[in-house]
């Protein structure tokens, strides 16, 4: 009979290999000694394998990306001794360290975990950190209280933390304060959204809009609704049935088919809903008949409210979030003490990580919301430009990344040097995300981005030259969209790109129109013709 | 212990870069500015992987905040100033041309596409008639019988013979056996399966042209002359065979022994050749009954495929001692009669298919000896290998196994039968007693340089010889294109000096109205090569007698989505061919049984169907070398600094980038891919396409007419 399909190499070694390393053990191995499969399972760990060799990166894990000032300091005395003194914020609000030494991967982990932060989880194939709104707990949007106890559920939830550690591919949740696009609900594979039910007796009750099947990486899905709503008290279980969903049902065979956003758009959102109504019934879950499966799987999520405040009231009166814009994510650990000091001074100690790579001090009276920014800019933090052209989002690209192809940090910074030098400029145009990722992994969100640029190299006289294709119009309001390609341009020419295409706009925009609504209006093919001439000949 | 700055600067300065590296980040994190200094310098010195530039220029930072002030540090620094980012986006640079074929889609006909197939479907091109193997292969792995015995058909006009008796050249050269891929594909016996497993129907092939009016006679019904009769009948010239044995087959009927080819299943194959109006006369013998002038008058053309029945009989002394006869004239006389007399101790002389052939036969006609017919075995019937176990018989030959020209699996199937085999000799005289052999002296060799057939030659052994006891010689030593039937008038013409046929690569002769094909034109060979020579010649023919070229070869090329196959195919098992018991063997009994259904399944989806094409379009690739981090072979997936063209724009060498800058193409080597796969499932922007390319035969473009319906 035919061969029949075997576990893939990979999926051998998740099998085989026990990913609860002690990196104590490793401190006197040599790097070339390690397998290359063994030290691909460090990632469940959270310890990945940095670009120059003998050295890692390891990521944290910060459900819902808030840490108070001990941990944050404890993160900048590891980042001194251990990280050549640098932390990068993750686009999904989280820590990394980077150039840590084998023998030191102990002491960092063990380090943050002190403080009671983990790295279990912080990459592999499993349930990744929980994301959500940067304002999550402080916002005047947010609906109900049972955000926070949703984000703690799924990120402690030992079914889905501890059991469920061999999905087909990572496994991404987000849970949202609102009906608002800030928690990014359209690129994760679970997107939850707080939704209001109105019961016939006249009460009301607030509980779970549920999407499924969004992620970005090389083949961009968006999310689609699953369920209209779903009580708080199922939440949990809706989210530990997805994911055995996805365990059950992922493409093991294939990684860049093993996501659940394949599973979905191959099931459909119907069928998947249905799916996990079946899996709630053979756990024995009572009450899934308050489940509102979708009457229309197409999602609409409002605008984001983040639009370039620097300080924004929070839902508790008199106090604030004061927003920190961090260029490129890179957090020196100096700068990083001071903001320390200021969250603990100015506010209450806590400290949020963003999406879009800042970080915000959290709980600021109004008085002291002036005294803070000023203390800020003495520290060389910018206040301002957040959601606007200097506020860049980037992955480390060929600096640190084995996958990155082009240097994204250096294409980051060069523009960000051009486009904040002219806050006249900047002002004008507006809202505007422009994100650079390395490579198609997407880390960095390009599909997303009103703007982004996706590393690639071209094909040269003699040789190849680094650049980036370049993709507009994406959303993640109303039903998302992907952003459409529009030019490959090297590396070079990143800057008189972007200034045309943003000058263009410009010129042709309607009244306030946003950039995305001018894409969507103009339409990409006519863009490209204007700015470039004859369509195909940059493609 | 950490080791002192200046033994590092020593290190540096030896540009022993990966040492100071270790050095520097072996006993705890990098943390002074001398540390920090030190390792830019050694990252820039390196400079030599992805990473490096960036580690010097970060490291160039740390050292510099740290308060270093080397000047060394600022120009290593400028070193990595960020682009201005301020170019004119340029345009796109020329496409990328697809270089593999000569076209990306429909049919291609260019020198490079044929090329592509040679290099690239090794067994297709190993194949004298360029069988389509991959295809028919897929068919057989899908179940669809019928068509895998058409797609054969067309190629190779046996395919129930072939697969059975066939030489396999295709095996020999399978990408599947190429070191480290485990075992060739059974592609012989796959074909088979396809022949027992479609059906008993006769599957006549359509005609390609209408009638001309033209009509040819064919000399010999073996393999080639029924090939090229086909083929001539298909382009609708009237097609007569004459044949000099009772039946057709040639070689087919008189040479091969009845347990190794049914002769139904013969019977069938020709009877298809006959449905498309190929006229065959048996009992015909030119020369006697009718001379080639008179064919030359009566026909537009005449095909002299009369094979090579003048055996090639040893010249040693003793050769006219009864006892001693041709291996061919044993075969036919058996395989016309049923039986034969022969001796108790046969000695078989000879290393090819018909000393086999003679071995096997001369066991099952009583000749066998030795201690298989043990009890066990006692109740075996009379005439097979097993019973009654009477005396020797043995194969004697100058070279080794290695030297052998046997279809493969037969010398495992001497061995089963308990037929002795003996290498490194050669006759030297026949020894005899009132006109009878009673043996034959050999003398022992040692092989030497390869002689002009590429095999090593053998070279006596002095003072060695010996005399082997013997009252049967069959020789198996050859046989030869008789010319001797040719009227008188014109074998000065046809015949060169040495008494063969005067002729070209194309079977034309010195004659415009004769051609010659097969084994008669240039000597015994394989029967794939007489009938992958008659397809050859028909061309020839077919021009002469219509003035055009109408039959062509093309390369078709159709994009595909997948291959069907699973990485675990690649690790399937070869399946042997299931044999009938030694007891059972007797002269007319089939020795090998065939694949059931289940067995083709198994052993065809084992084939890597090299007929797909995976191709990177360079224009796309962003050389993420995803792929190359998957690849399964070393030089499948290369990083090109240049590709390496001839005059008619073959790609036919590369050159290896040396770094990543360096790299102008992430390149399939299509010749080393196995067609896994991995590559474009990895690939994150679509940039590898897969296409099927098949090579066919037919009428040439704008030539196919319209036939009448049948």
């Amino acid at each position: 009979m035919p061969a029949k399909e075997q576990l893939t190499a990979v999926e051998r070694d998740k099998v085989e290999i026990d990913p609860n390393f002690d990196f104590r053990d490793y401190v006197s191995v040599d790097f070339d000694d390690i397998p290359p499969n063994v030290m691909a399972m460090f990632k469940w760990a959270g310890v990945y394998s940095q670009l120059q060799k003998g050295f890692f990166m390891i990521r944290l894990v910060t459900p819902g990306g808030l840490m108070n000032t001990e941990q944050f300091t404890r993160a900048l005395e590891l980042a001194d001794d251990y990280a050549q003194g640098e932390l990068c914020i993750t686009t999904r609000q989280t820590l990394q360290f980077h150039w840590v030494r084998l023998p030191d991967i102990h002491k960092v982990i063990e380090g943050m975990q002190a403080v009671g932060i983990t790295t279990h989880n912080g990459c592999g194939d499993v349930a990744r950190n929980t994301v959500t709104c940067e304002m999550q707990g402080v916002c005047p949007h947010e609906v109900g209280d049972d955000v926070r106890r949703l984000i703690e559920a799924v990120a402690t939830d030992p079914e889905i933390q501890q059991q469920q550690r061999n999905l087909p591919r990572k496994h991404k949740i987000s849970v949202a304060g609102c009906g608002k696009a800030c928690a990014q609900t359209l690129i994760n594979c679970q997107g939850w959204v707080p939704a209001t039910r109105e019961h016939s007796d006249g009460t009301s009750e607030t509980g779970w809009r549920f999407h499924a099947g969004g992620g970005l990486g090389a083949r961009p899905y968006l999310g689609k609704v699953i369920f209209d709503w779903v009580p708080c008290d199922l939440a949990l279980e809706v989210a530990r049935a997805t994911v055995e969903a996805f365990r059950r049902h992922g493409d093991r065979r294939n990684r860049t088919l093993a996501r659940l956003k394949i599973v979905v758009d191959r099931m459909g959102p119907a069928a998947f809903g249905d799916l996990l109504l079946d899996l709630l019934k053979e756990r024995g879950i009572e009450g899934i008949d308050r489940i509102e499966t979708a009457k229309n799987p197409v999602p609409y999520i409002g605008a984001s409210f983040l639009s370039g405040q620097g300080a924004l009231p929070q839902r508790q009166a008199g106090l604030n979030t004061v927003r920190i814009l961090v260029p490129r994510s890179e957090i020196r650990t100096e700068t990083g003490r001071e903001i320390s000091r200021l969250a603990d001074l100015y506010g209450n100690g806590e400290i949020a990580f963003t999406s879009r790579q800042n970080v915000a001090i959290r709980h600021v009276p109004d008085a002291s919301v002036p005294l803070l920014t000023e203390a800020l800019h003495k520290a060389g933090c910018a206040t301002e430009g957040f959601e606007r052209a200097p506020d860049i989002v980037a992955c480390v690209g060929t600096t640190q990344c084995k996958m990155a192809v082009s240097d994204t940090r250096q294409s980051c910074f060069t523009l960000r040097d051009e486009l904040s030098a002219d806050k006249d400029y900047w002002n004008r145009i507006g809202p505007l995300r422009i994100h650079f990722t390395g490579c198609p992994n997407n880390c960095a969100h390009a599909w997303s981005a009103d703007i982004g640029l996706r590393g690639r190299r071209r094909r040269g006289d003699t040789g190849n030259v680094e650049g980036y294709s370049i993709f507009i119009g994406g959303k993640l309001s109303q039903a998302g969209s992907i952003a459409e390609h529009l030019v490959d341009i090297d590396s070079d020419a990143v800057n008189t790109t972007v200034r045309r295409l943003l000058d263009l706009y410009l010129a042709n925009r309607k009244q306030d129109e946003p950039l995305i609504q001018f894409v969507e209006r103009s339409g990409v093919d006519a863009i490209r013709t204007t700015l470039f001439g004859s369509e195909g000949d940059h493609a | 212990m950490p080791e002192p700055r200046h033994r590092i600067e020593a290190l540096l300065d030896a540009n022993r870069n990966d040492e100071a590296i270790e050095k520097l980040c072996g006993p705890h994190a990098a943390r002074e500015a001398w540390e920090f200094a030190l390792l830019a310098r050694a990252y820039f010195q390196r400079g030599d992987a992805r990473g490096d530039f960036y580690a010097a220029f970060f490291f160039t930072a740390r050292a510099q905040t740290a308060g270093c002030d080397e000047p060394w540090l600022e120009t290593l620094r400028q070193r990595h100033a960020p682009a201005s980012g301020d170019t004119e986006a340029s345009p796109r640079r020329s496409a990328y041309p697809f270089d593999a074929l000569s076209q990306e889609q429909g049919r291609a006909a260019a020198a490079k596409d044929f090329d592509w197939i040679a290099r690239n479907i090794p067994c297709q091109e190993a194949c004298p008639a360029h069988t389509n193997i991959p295809e028919y292969l897929t068919a057989i792995y899908n179940g669809e019988h019928a068509r895998a015995y058409r797609l054969n058909l067309e190629s190779n006009v046996f395919p129930g013979v072939l697969g059975r008796v066939c030489a396999r050249p295709c095996e020999d050269v399978c990408r599947h056996g190429w070191e480290g891929l485990g075992d060739s594909v059974a592609i012989c016996h796959s074909k088979r399966a396809a022949a027992d497993l479609k059906g008993r129907d006769p599957v006549v092939l359509d005609s390609w042209f209408p009638a001309t009016g033209k009509s040819v006679a064919i000399i010999g019904a073996g393999v080639a002359g029924l090939t090229i009769a086909r083929e001539l009948a298909r382009c609708g010239h009237s097609v007569t065979v004459l044949e000099k044995h009772a039946t057709p087959g040639g070689m087919l009927n008189q040479g091969i022994p009845e347990f190794r080819l049914p002769r139904d299943v013969i019977a069938r194959e020709i009877d298809q050749v006959r449905a498309l109006g190929v006229t065959i006369s048996c009992g015909v013998d030119v020369g006697r009954d009718i001379t080639l002038s008179d064919l030359r008058s009566e026909h537009d053309a005449v095909v002299l495929a009369a094979g090579t029945l003048r055996p090639n009989l040893l010249d040693l002394p003793g050769k006219a001692l009864r006892g001693i006869r041709h291996g061919l004239d044993f075969l036919l006389e058996v395989n016309t009669n049923g039986t034969t007399t022969i001796g108790k101790h046969v000695l078989v002389i000879g290393g090819g298919f018909t000393a086999m052939d003679c071995a096997r036969t001369a066991k099952r006609l009583g000749a066998a000896t030795h201690s298989f017919g043990d009890a066990a075995h006692s109740d075996a019937p009379a005439g097979t290998v097993l019973n009654p176990p009477r005396d020797h018989v043995g194969v004697w030959y100058r070279r080794t196994h290695n030297e052998m020209l046997t279809t493969p699996g037969e010398l495992e199937e001497l061995g089963h039968e308990q037929i002795d085999m003996e290498f490194l000799v050669s006759p030297m005289r026949y020894v005899g007693k009132d006109g009878t052999v009673t043996g034959v002296e050999f003398v022992r060799n040692e092989l030497g340089e390869p002689d002009a057939s590429g095999r090593r030659r053998p070279m006596p052994v002095e003072g060695s010889a010996f005399v082997v006891e013997a009252d049967t010689v069959l020789l198996a030593t050859g046989q030869f294109p008789d010319g001797e039937w040719i009227d008188a008038a014109l074998q000065d013409e046809l015949l060169d000096a040495d008494r063969w046929l005067q002729r070209d690569a194309e079977g034309r002769t010195p004659l415009a109205d004769v051609f010659v094909a097969g084994d008669y034109a240039d000597g015994a060979n394989s029967l794939i090569a007489a009938i992958g020579h008659a397809k050859r010649v028909l061309r020839s023919v077919d021009e002469f007698l219509t003035g055009e070229a109408r039959i062509e070869d093309r390369v078709t090329i159709e994009d595909a989505t997948e291959t069907g196959r699973i990485r675990e195919m690649d690790e399937a098992p070869l399946q042997e061919i299931p044999l009938c018991d030694l007891k059972e063997r007797d002269l007319t009994t089939e020795v090998e049984t065939g694949y059931t259904p289940d067995l083709a399944v198994d052993e065809t989806q084992r084939c890597y169907r090299c007929h797909y094409k995976y191709e990177i379009d360079s224009d796309k690739c962003i050389y993420c070398d995803w792929c190359i981090k998957v690849k399964p072979r070393p030089e499948c997936i290369l990083r090109v600094k240049e590709l390496n063209y001839d005059e008619t724009g073959r790609i036919v060498g590369w050159e290896e980038a040396a770094s990543t800058d360096e790299t102008r193409l992430i390149w399939i080597n299509q010749e080393d891919c196995i067609r896994c796969g991995a590559c474009m499932q990895v690939c994150p922007v679509d940039a590898i396409s897969l296409q099927k390319v098949d090579m066919e035969t037919g009428p040439a473009c704008g030539r196919a007419v319209e036939l009448p319906a049948p």
